[in-house]
């Protein structure tokens, strides 16, 4: 959602007031019995499957099922993005005769699939969405197709692009529909319950196509968004009018054999193996700085760990903000709470490299003398943790205090051992550290270079916003919004460039992760979905 | 449960217009709704009361400031308690010599100071001073007219600065079409504080700004901006009378501070809502306006409906003059009054 120009608006209520959703079936048998095989696979052997040796193999077969059914293009072009993926499982599949020999011909069946798919060029649903379209062509009319996730609409869109008569074809993501751009037909890929209820109760068509295989099980209907009922509104112009409880979705034809759950189609995060891989990961230092994290599916699946101690904060770009101006742009660019972050906003993510954005510019500003500045600050901060771990939070603390500090208790202390933050607010408590660490004799020249560096940070930090604002007003919101990423190269840094990252999901559960892993991209993230 | 409370608009929403890009249109079902909404929760029935209201809608555009206007609009019908003119010529006899003042003349406004009373023939006039042109120039105001003195918030003295005189109302055809039969002028010189809008404050500002509207004027169209009627507070210049709020939902004093009640306040947008506190209302009419497409709607019409459930003493139904389009979701209900 971004600022909605009051004739957008009219059009929006416009298609929202009765749209027309319709749901049409797609058939193809090959793709039928392995998606229905698989599913009967992974309920049989259920036990069997929670052995490590199947996670690679498990997740190779249904993300090939997933996309398959999620995106409109050829089977083979689809394969054709996870070759190497395919070329490291399938040695797997021969292992099974030795490892799980009851299970072999179920995986011979799955797998004679699998590659029959993989060699087809059926494109059932961008068949069906392109008869229709031709159907019900208009020159003037403006017409999308709707995927469910952003990275594949390039692809689909080169794809159609092919045939001129499709060009005029966009694609687009649901991020997409929250703005004031409406359309007259809307092709959507796959089940309802694959997408918000936005979709359907805030229409931005007049007419909505669903196109779904016919052994996935759907919602019949969009309920009302209160699930206490609505109020009752009376006109003299209209009849007594109560809302629908709920917004209909019709059949255009009619589905044989609903069997697999749309819910249980789209592969999602394995949150134990998240965790095993950050235990794996932990700093082999005994001193590493633990901090607390949330962990962000962004655009593309990509995940990452941000920091969500009580004062971390992120640059983040918030399209609701947004409108036509170069003070829009501005508006859209902020620093906000790890914990006000949430879908639909952009984070911008080092690409390449360590996690902290910040730091690269700011040794640039900091010149040649960055390395032995920063150096200086490894050297206390290392000390300072290893001295809590060996006295402990509660004797550092009175230590402290009794060495003047006034403002020393537990979250201070956790905050000026990371690495992130540079130094105390007070020279008081700095003098107090350094007393405790030993380094009183030196406090001047560590305070120094500490607020050498903090101005350093800062001035990045006004750099990195300013040129982030002057991208966003020179780039399309529009486009940022329908790939979902966007790479910036930011100041004269030679360290890579910010990708700006949408955010798809927060997981709820907080982890505790080393300080080193937080703001980068988990390595083989996708080995992290099942 | 309650009763149930009817709650009514008073009289059809003037027919008005909008730019479509191309044209200029009537304005369609879902601005006339929002606005007659508005008018219906402007009555003066509800005060003393206290009453929920939640309406999701398919885009958040425009929708708080048209609710708005319509409150503003139909309670600029009722008495404002200007003082009297006795009341008034006492606080102008109580400022220092060179107090800013301003004066009105002729639809106009100027700035001036203030130097002291003055008797001729046996009757008060207030003295004032300006600059026009570099000169030095005086009026005598007579005490029956003091009520064309306006008083700033803040005392301070008068700099000799050459005055300019401002028009009271830049559109008064557009605003009169909506304070009728208020005059522009008189509306714009009241300071009644009636709606606080919370919400995306740089959005609502441009919305606000937009000259988008327009009001037909004999064989001609008037054009006009939403804040020609809903006077929002910054963007008036400093000691302007102002009718509405619009403060940052980004901003967490706007949460913390304690912040005057005024008859009807809106939430804009699901993010607005779920950082303030639900039970601790404002004024009498708090709305909530719910943008369907925005990611934390399902959460805030959850806080909305957990609101219904533990706190409503009764139920409500709205009678209004224009249907409510299909699009658009309300749930309201009234609760005890704290």
């Amino acid at each position: 959602m971004t600022f909605v120009e009051l004739a957008e608006a009219c059009n929006v209520y416009q298609c929202a007031e009765h749209p027309m959703i319709n749901r049409h079936r797609v058939q193809h048998n090959d793709l039928a019995t392995f998606a229905i095989r698989l599913e009967k696979f992974t309920y049989d052997f259920r036990d069997e499957l929670s052995d490590e040796f199947w996670a690679p193999i498990a997740r190779l077969f249904k993300h090939r099922r997933y996309f398959l059914q999620a995106v409109p293009l050829s089977f083979s072009a689809i394969a054709a993005t996870d070759n190497n993926l395919a070329d490291k499982v399938l040695p797997l599949i021969k292992r099974v005769r030795s490892v799980f020999p009851d299970m072999e011909e179920d995986v011979k069946t799955l797998l004679d699939l699998f590659q029959r798919l993989s060699a087809a060029d059926d494109n059932p649903i961008g068949k069906s969405i392109q008869s229709m379209y031709l159907e019900s062509y208009d020159a003037s009319s403006h017409s999308a197709i709707l995927i469910r996730d952003s990275r594949w609409g390039q692809a689909v869109e080169e794809s159609f692009g092919k045939d001129k008569r499709f060009r005029k074809l966009h694609v687009i993501s649901p991020e997409y529909l929250r703005d004031g751009s409406c359309y007259e037909n809307l092709y959507c890929v796959g089940p309802a319950k694959w997408f918000q209820n936005h979709v359907f109760s805030a229409a931005r068509a007049s007419s909505i196509h669903l196109f779904c295989f016919n052994w996935i099980k759907d919602r019949r209907s969009i309920p009302n968004p209160f699930r206490v009922g609505t109020t009752e509104v009376t006109s003299p112009k209209s009849a007594r009018h109560v809302k629908s409880e709920f917004i209909s979705l019709v059949e255009n034809s009619r589905s044989d054999d609903e069997s697999i759950d749309a819910e249980d189609l789209v592969p999602d995060l394995n949150i134990s193996i998240v965790k095993r891989r950050i235990s794996e990961t932990m700093d082999t230092d005994d001193y590493a700085q633990e901090v607390q994290a949330r962990l962000f599916v962004l655009e593309g699946d990509a995940l990452v760990m941000l920091e969500a101690e009580s004062y971390s904060k992120n640059l983040v770009i918030d399209p609701l903000y947004w409108h036509d101006d170069h003070e829009g742009a501005e508006a859209t660019v902020s620093k906000i709470l790890t914990s006000e972050i949430e879908p639909g906003m952009f984070v911008l993510i080092r690409s390449g490299g360590g996690g902290d954005y910040i730091e690269p510019i700011a040794n640039d500003i900091l010149g040649g003398k960055a390395q032995v500045l920063r150096a200086l600050q490894t050297e206390w901060k290392t000390l300072l943790r290893m001295k809590v771990k060996t006295l402990g939070v509660e004797a550092a603390i009175d230590d402290l205090q009794r060495n003047g500090s006034e403002k020393a208790g537990y979250v201070n202390l956790r905050n000026w051992m990371s690495a992130r933050s540079i130094k105390t607010r007070d020279h008081s408590d700095f003098e107090a550290l350094m007393n405790f660490i030993e380094l009183g004799d030196r406090c001047e020249e560590l305070w120094n270079a500490a607020e050498t560096i903090h101005g350093a940070h800062r001035k990045a930090g006004f750099t990195i916003r300013k040129e982030l604002i002057e991208k966003i007003s020179q780039t399309s919101l529009k486009d940022l919004q329908k790939s979902g990423r966007a790479e910036f190269r930011i100041g004269a840094s030679n360290e890579g460039s910010m990708l700006v990252l949408r955010v798809k999901k927060i997981v709820a559960e907080p982890f505790t992760v080393p300080e080193s892993s937080v703001g980068k991209i988990l390595e083989g993230s996708e080995d992290l979905w099942r | 449960m309650g009763s149930k409370v009817t709650i009514e608009s008073d009289r059809p929403v003037p027919t008005f217009f909008f730019n479509s890009g191309r044209q200029w249109l009537n304005c369609p079902n879902w601005v006339e709704f929002l606005v007659d909404l508005g008018r219906a929760l402007g009555s003066e029935e509800l005060s003393g009361q206290q009453l929920s209201l939640a309406v999701a809608v398919p885009t958040r555009a425009f929708a708080a400031n048209l609710i708005a206007l319509g409150t503003v609009s139909r309670r600029s019908q009722m008495p404002g308690g200007r003082p009297s003119i006795q009341e008034h010529f006492e606080k102008i006899c109580a400022l220092k010599k060179g107090t800013v003042l301003q004066c009105i003349e002729k639809q106009k406004k100027y700035r001036c100071a203030f130097h002291g009373i003055e008797m001729l023939d046996g009757s008060e006039f207030v003295r004032v001073e300006m600059y026009i042109r570099k000169n030095k120039t005086a009026r005598l105001i007579p005490k029956k007219k003091c009520q064309d003195i306006i008083l700033c918030e803040e005392e301070s003295e008068y700099q000799n600065k050459i005055t300019r005189k401002k028009l009271i109302v830049e559109r008064p055809e557009f605003t009169g079409h909506f304070v009728s039969p208020m005059l522009p002028s008189d509306f714009a010189l009241e300071k009644k504080p009636e709606c606080r809008i919370i919400g995306m404050q740089n959005i609502l500002k441009v919305e606000a700004k937009a000259e988008v509207f327009a009001v037909q004027n004999g064989d001609q169209l008037k054009t006009g901006t939403l804040n020609d009627v809903l006077r929002i507070e910054s963007l008036l210049p400093h000691d302007d009378p102002y009718r509405t709020q619009i403060l940052s939902s980004r901003n967490e004093e706007t949460f913390i501070d304690n912040l005057g009640p005024v008859h009807l306040t809106i939430y804009d947008g699901s993010n607005a809502y779920l950082k303030s506190d639900s039970s601790r209302h404002l004024g009498p009419v708090t709305v909530v306006v719910l943008d369907k497409t925005e990611p934390n709607f399902e959460a805030a019409t959850q806080k909305i409906s957990d609101a219904f459930i533990q706190r409503r003493s009764g139920m409500i139904k709205l009678a209004l003059n224009h249907p409510a389009p299909h699009s658009i979701d309300i749930l309201g209900f009234m609760e005890t009054p704290k």
